[in-house]
This record gives structure tokens, C-alpha cells and sequence, in this order.
């Protein structure tokens, strides 16, 4: 028989029988939008967790470690070697401390308290800091700074009343003439008392201005970032003078190690692996954004797994109902069979037939259940935003989502579903004996 | 080509198992069929004719022995694929009971053999006009089975077999259902088909009237060939326009 004959065959045998085909059909749609349905719940949640992750940006690579406050804490120490070896892991692309410290900078009448971060220059790329003017710290820069965006609305002319107006902006430019900077907190201030600066205030540093953040993230705003050798040059120097003037209660970097170092992985894929691996060379303080992510991820895992399993559940079902009717359909038409076979049907043509008839059920089943799953999606979709929020924290959007291609999975589904349940059914037929059927009235 | 053999029976011996018990349904038939003729197979209920049709389309194997078709094919040899292609070539099949689609139309039951053949649309559809035509049915093509009467249905059916142009055409109990007339009407129909295409025929039934149709008629009782008569000397003449 050629295919065409096949299907308008089966397509009339489908006809004839109307309830009990829509009602098959109707199964199959059920078990279709059931699956399509849950899966796409799933997909809603997966685009919830990307956005999440987009919205971290590169801190989604991050890890941050937190070293001990001071040795036999119990963590291991977060020292130079240490550093060493945590950027040689793999898939780190980066690591650096960040050491923090106040400086106070004077440019012709501006002064500005800037909060500096001492890193390793080459991590900076990593970080996701980038400027927008001049150039980002290499590893020969010593005394250079890298600014924050917002580093103008810093400066102010401490003589000048009226210039804390937020719109004020001091009209230098920072990367034209190097800066005079101090740990000094009186540096540049104008003297109380015509005293000017301290006795025996330390010698200011002459700082070279190389470049301006882009300001993207809140962090390349408000800090300047300046080499970690720098800073931790200035801040022994800072310790000195403190103890020439009889105190010091700060961290001492060279005996306790770095406070704090961040990690940054080639990839959001690679941070739960490299934080294990920094867990297990003695770090219990360490923290990464994907964490939080991840941990949503696997609670939502498990209840997608659920609802998938019962969208399968409905289809099995469809598929059961599938082949009960195509059974029913044999016993109603073995003396059929066997009147085809005596006239020169093949047993080939045989199981085509049913197995055509069975398909076609699944796919006008698939048919119906893309229709019905459209319609269903987009009213869980104007009502169903709670049942979201359930699911992923602070949600927004779509609840349920059908790309393209799970419309096509669930019709492919439903098609195999059919023809799969088809193949008992029709291999029954081409068993049936032409003889005995003929015999049957 | 004169007495040309169609089929060749030798020997042939069905046994069925019945539990404990072995029913000998066919007991060492030797039969020739020539090419042309009409054969009718005669017996009571039981006494294996129906059997030996059975046989000879290739519905059932035989226990023992050969059956031959033209010469070269051994039937009980032939397996399901080469049976179903035997079936479409050369043979044709008109039942009691008509046994037509009840989803297909007139015109599309008769195209049914044609189908299966893999012919085109075209080409069948027009053959099998010819032969609702040439059963006088050409204006109920598009009548379904149930809109038809038995004698209507009775020539669908006779048109179906022979659309295929087939070698040997088998009617088992053709009549069984019909009263006298419709009878007669079909008999010349069939028999009018096959003499004018050379067709041999092969009639089973345990009606004697039927025997007037054909050449030679076989007795056959308790699975044996009781005997063969020659009747075509009485053999009445049959009324056949005959458009094909």
C-alpha cells in the first residue's frame, strides 16, 4: 500500500468512530499540556535564576574569602604563599586581597578623603573594573591610582561653604598633575589656629592619577584602586608614625596575613568547586553570591522533578488509552483484517495501518495539547505569579514559559506516545489468522 | 495455450490436532486445475472443501504434500510476504457474505486489491469503474455496503475479485445468501467474467445447481475425492452481455 492509501484509510477509521477518537485525542492533549505545562514551569524558573545571575554580573564569578582577625583562630592564614596558591588553582583567573585604608588627597585648593583598595593590578580586568578614561593599574605601576567614577564629587574646597551642594563639581582633573596624598587626617586641611599641619607629619606621597572607573558597579563608583604593594608599603609607614606617637591597634598584615581575598573563577560554573577546594585548605569563612542561587536552584530542582514526574504520570495514562482503543479497534475489525489479508493486503500494510492510526491519534493529541498548553500558560501567567514567588524569591515575570522548543516537545511526545503504544496493538493485527477472522461474524 | 495447468494438487494431506485426537480434514488429493475452466467443488458440510480452497489461495498450509501453481510455484512453500504478493497477482476471492468494507464506498472496495498493489489512483479508479460497469453497478459507486442490497453488494463484491485480472478466482458458497433469481443473475456474472478473460474458476458449495455452471465437478466426501464428473455437455449456456 503506498503511505497516502495508508493514512486516508486510517484517517476514515478514525472518523467513524468520533467519540471514541476525540476521546482518545482528548486523553493524549490532557497528558500533552500536563508535561508541556510542568516542564515549562521549570523553564520560567531557570530563566528566573539566569536573570538573577546576569543581574550579579561578573560577581557571580566571585568568591570572597575571610581570613582569621588574628593567628590560631583556627583558619588557616591568608599570607602571600597562600595567595600564590589559590590563584594557581584551576579555573581561577584571578585573586587578590583587598586591603583598605583612608588616604586624604590635595589637588591645588580640592581636598578629598578617598577610600583606597589596595589589589593585585593584574585582577583588576577580572573584578569587571574597567575605565572610561586613562588606563586600568599593570603590574609596574607603584604610587598610580585608578579612580572611582564619582571621584570629582569627592573633592572640595574645604573653604568654600556653599560647596557640599551635591551638584558641585570641583573643576580639576585628576589624571592631569600628580596628587599630594597623606594618612594624615589633617593633611590639607586649613590649620586651626595658624598652625598648620602636625609637627611631624609624615612626608606626603606623590600619587600619579592613570585612570577613571566606568562607574558600572556600585564599587568602581566611590573607591580608587591602587597596587596592593602600594598600599601595603603606605600602611607600614602609617603603623610607624602611629607608634611614634605612642598607639597602634590595627591590623599588622605582615604577621596576621591578609584580612580578606577575593577569588574570582573563569566561570559561574567553576565557584562551587574552587570554594570546596579553599574550604579544605583550612578556610571556613567563605562566601560566594552563587551560593544563594544555587541553593534556590536545588530546592526548585526537586520540586520541578516532582511535576514533571507527573506530567509523565498523565502521559502514560494517554499512552494506556491510546492502545485500549487501538485493542477495541482490532476486535472490531478482525474480520476486516482478515478480509484485507485474503484479497492481498500485506502483513506489512497490516501493522502500517494501525500503527498510522495510533500516530495520528498521538498527533492530533500533540495538536491539541500545543493549542491547550498556549492558552493554559498564558492564564497561569495573568493569575499564577504567587504560585512563582513559591518557587523563586522575589520574582518577577512570566510563571510559566514555552519555548519553541517545548512546544515541539510536546508534540513530538504525544506523536511517539502514539505510535509507541501502537506497536502491540498492530502487531496483534498481523498475528490475527485470515482464516479464523473471515469466520468470524 | 490448450489445457494449460494452473494448479497442481499432489497428494496433499491436512491433519488437524484436536487434542488427543488428529482430524484428517484432507486425505491424498491429487487434483489438476486447467486454465479456462470452471470447477466446482461439491461435498456436505464437513467433507473438506472448504479446506482445499484453503489450500490452494494459500490461506492454510498443507500437512503433506504439493501444491503447484503454473508449473514452477510451490504454494505451501510460499512465505507470508510472497503469499500476500500472490494474492494481489493471481488470485481472487468472492465470499458468502460478501465480506465489503463498511467504511469504503463501492467504487473503493473495488479498487481494494488494487491498493494493496501499490497501483496509482488514476489507474485504479478507472479499472474499478470498468468493473462496477461490467457488474451493472456504475451509478451506486459511491454507495456504502450498508446502502446496498445483498445482490448489490453481492456484485461488488464479484467485481473486486476480478478487477485484478486475476488467474483463479475462489467463491465459496457465492449464492448461499441469495434467493433463486439473484442466484441465477450472479452465476452468469461470474462465470460470464471468467470465460471471457480465460479464467479458471473454482466454485465450492453443496448447492447442485450451482454444478450446471461449470466444466467438471469434484466430489469430494470425508477429505477424499469421491469422483470427478465431466458435466460440460449440460452445461447450461451463460447469459452474459459482457462490456469488458
Amino acid at each position: 500500500m503506498r503511505f497516502l492509501d495508508i493514512l486516508t484509510m486510517a484517517l476514515r477509521n478514525m472518523f467513524k468512530r468520533k467519540l471514541r477518537t476525540v476521546l482518545t485525542v482528548s486523553g493524549v492533549a490532557i497528558g500533552s499540556v500536563a508535561i508541556t505545562l510542568m516542564i515549562s514551569l521549570g523553564v520560567a524558573v531557570n530563566l528566573q535564576h539566569e536573570q538573577q545571575i546576569e543581574m550579579l554580573g561578573h560577581r557571580a564569578n566571585r568568591i570572597t574569602i575571610w581570613g582569621p582577625w588574628s593567628p590560631g583562630i583556627g583558619d588557616a592564614v591568608l599570607d602571600e604563599a597562600m595567595l600564590e596558591r589559590i590563584s594557581a588553582m584551576p579555573n581561577v583567573v584571578a585573586a587578590t586581597p583587598q586591603v583598605w585604608m583612608q588616604l586624604t588627597f590635595v589637588n591645588g585648593p580640592y581636598v578629598a578623603d578617598l577610600q583606597i583598595n589596595g589589589i593585585v593590578p593584574e585582577a583588576m580586568p577580572y573584578m569587571g573594573l574597567n575605565v572610561a578614561e586613562g588606563r586600568v593599574l599593570t603590574a609596574d605601576d607603584n604610587l598610580q591610582i585608578v579612580f572611582g567614577s564619582n571621584v570629582l564629587t569627592q573633592f572640595r574646597n574645604p573653604r568654600d561653604r556653599w560647596i557640599w551642594d551635591w551638584d558641585q563639581v570641583a573643576n580639576i582633573d585628576p589624571l592631569a598633575i600628580p596628587m599630594r596624598a597623606s594618612f594624615d587626617f589633617n593633611f590639607g586641611q586649613p590649620s586651626i589656629g595658624g598652625g598648620g599641619q602636625n609637627q611631624n607629619s609624615p612626608a606626603p606621597y606623590i600619587i600619579e592619577g592613570v585612570g577613571i572607573l566606568d562607574g558600572v558597579e556600585w564599587e568602581s563608583q566611590m573607591n580608587a584602586f591602587m597596587p596592593l604593594s602600594a598600599v601595603l608599603e603606605i600602611q607600614r609607614d602609617q603603623q610607624r608614625f602611629w607608634q611614634s606617637l605612642g598607639g597602634w591597634w590595627g591590623r599588622d598584615v605582615d604577621a596576621d596575613g591578609f584580612e580578606n581575598l577575593t577569588v574570582v573563577a573563569s566561570s559561574a560554573e567553576h565557584v562551587t568547586q574552587i570554594a570546596d577546594d579553599i574550604r579544605n585548605l583550612g578556610f571556613n569563612d567563605v562566601w560566594y553570591d552563587m551560593q544563594w542561587i544555587n541553593q534556590q536552584r536545588e530546592s526548585t530542582q526537586s520540586l520541578q522533578t516532582l511535576l514533571s514526574a507527573i506530567g509523565a504520570v498523565s502521559l502514560i495514562v494517554a499512552a494506556i488509552g491510546i492502545a485500549n482503543t487501538m485493542i477495541m479497534a482490532i476486535y472490531e475489525r478482525t474480520k476486516e483484517i482478515g478480509v484485507m489479508k485474503v484479497i492481498g493486503a500485506s502483513v506489512k500494510d497490516v501493522r502500517r495501518l494501525f500503527l498510522v492510526e495510533a500516530a495520528l491519534i498521538g498527533a492530533f493529541g500533540g495538536l491539541l495539547g500545543v493549542g491547550l498548553s498556549a492558552v493554559a500558560s498564558y492564564v497561569l501567567n495573568t493569575v499564577g505569579l504567587p504560585f512563582l514567588d513559591m518557587l523563586v524569591w522575589g520574582a518577577t515575570g512570566d510563571v510559566s514559559v514555552i519555548p519553541m522548543w517545548l512546544y515541539a516537545l510536546g508534540f513530538g511526545f504525544s506523536c511517539g506516545v502514539g505510535l509507541f503504544s501502537g506497536f502491540l496493538p498492530a502487531r496483534r493485527a498481523t498475528k490475527i489468522s485470515a482464516l479464523e477472522a473471515i469466520r468470524t461474524s | 495455450m490448450a489445457n494449460e495447468i494452473v494448479v497442481e494438487l499432489k497428494d496433499v494431506k491436512k491433519i488437524y490436532p484436536m487434542g488427543d485426537e488428529r482430524i484428517v480434514a484432507l486425505d491424498g488429493i491429487s487434483l489438476k486445475f486447467v486454465r479456462g475452466k470452471i470447477y466446482c467443488l461439491l461435498g456436505v458440510s464437513g467433507s473438506g472443501k472448504s479446506t482445499l480452497l484453503n489450500l490452494i489461495a494459500g490461506l492454510e498450509k498443507p500437512t503433506h504434500g504439493e501444491i503447484i501453481f503454473k508449473g514452477k510455484h510451490h504454494i505451501q512453500k510460499m512465505s507470508e510476504k510472497k503469499l500476500a504478493i500472490f494474492r494481489q497477482r493471481y488470485v481472487g476471492f468472492v465470499f458468502q457474505s460478501y465480506n465489503l468494507m463498511p467504511t469504503l464506498t463501492a467504487l473503493e472496495n473495488t479498487t481494494l486489491p488494487l491498493i494493496f498493489r501499490r497501483v496509482p489512483k488514476k489507474v485504479r479508479s478507472k479499472k474499478a469503474m470498468q468493473m462496477l460497469k461490467a457488474v451493472g453497478l456504475a451509478n451506486r459507486w459511491r454507495h456504502k455496503p450498508s446502502e446496498m442490497s445483498g445482490g448489490q453488494q453481492q456484485r461488488v463484491s464479484i467485481a473486486r475479485a476480478f478487477v485484478n485480472q486475476p488467474e483463479i478466482v475462489f467463491c465459496d458458497e457465492p449464492t448461499g445468501n441469495l434467493d433463486t433469481k439473484t442466484t441465477v443473475e450472479m452465476m452468469n456474472l461470474i462465470c460470464g467474467i471468467a470465460n471471457q478473460h480465460n479464467q479458471t474458476l473454482i466454485l465450492v458449495t453443496h448447492n447442485l445447481e450451482l454444478a450446471r455452471y461449470c466444466d467438471e465437478v469434484i466430489h469430494i466426501r470425508d477429505g477424499k475425492i469421491e469422483k470427478i464428473e465431466d458435466v460440460s455437455a449440460d452445461k447450461v449456456e451463460i447469459q452474459f452481455g459482457g462490456i469488458l
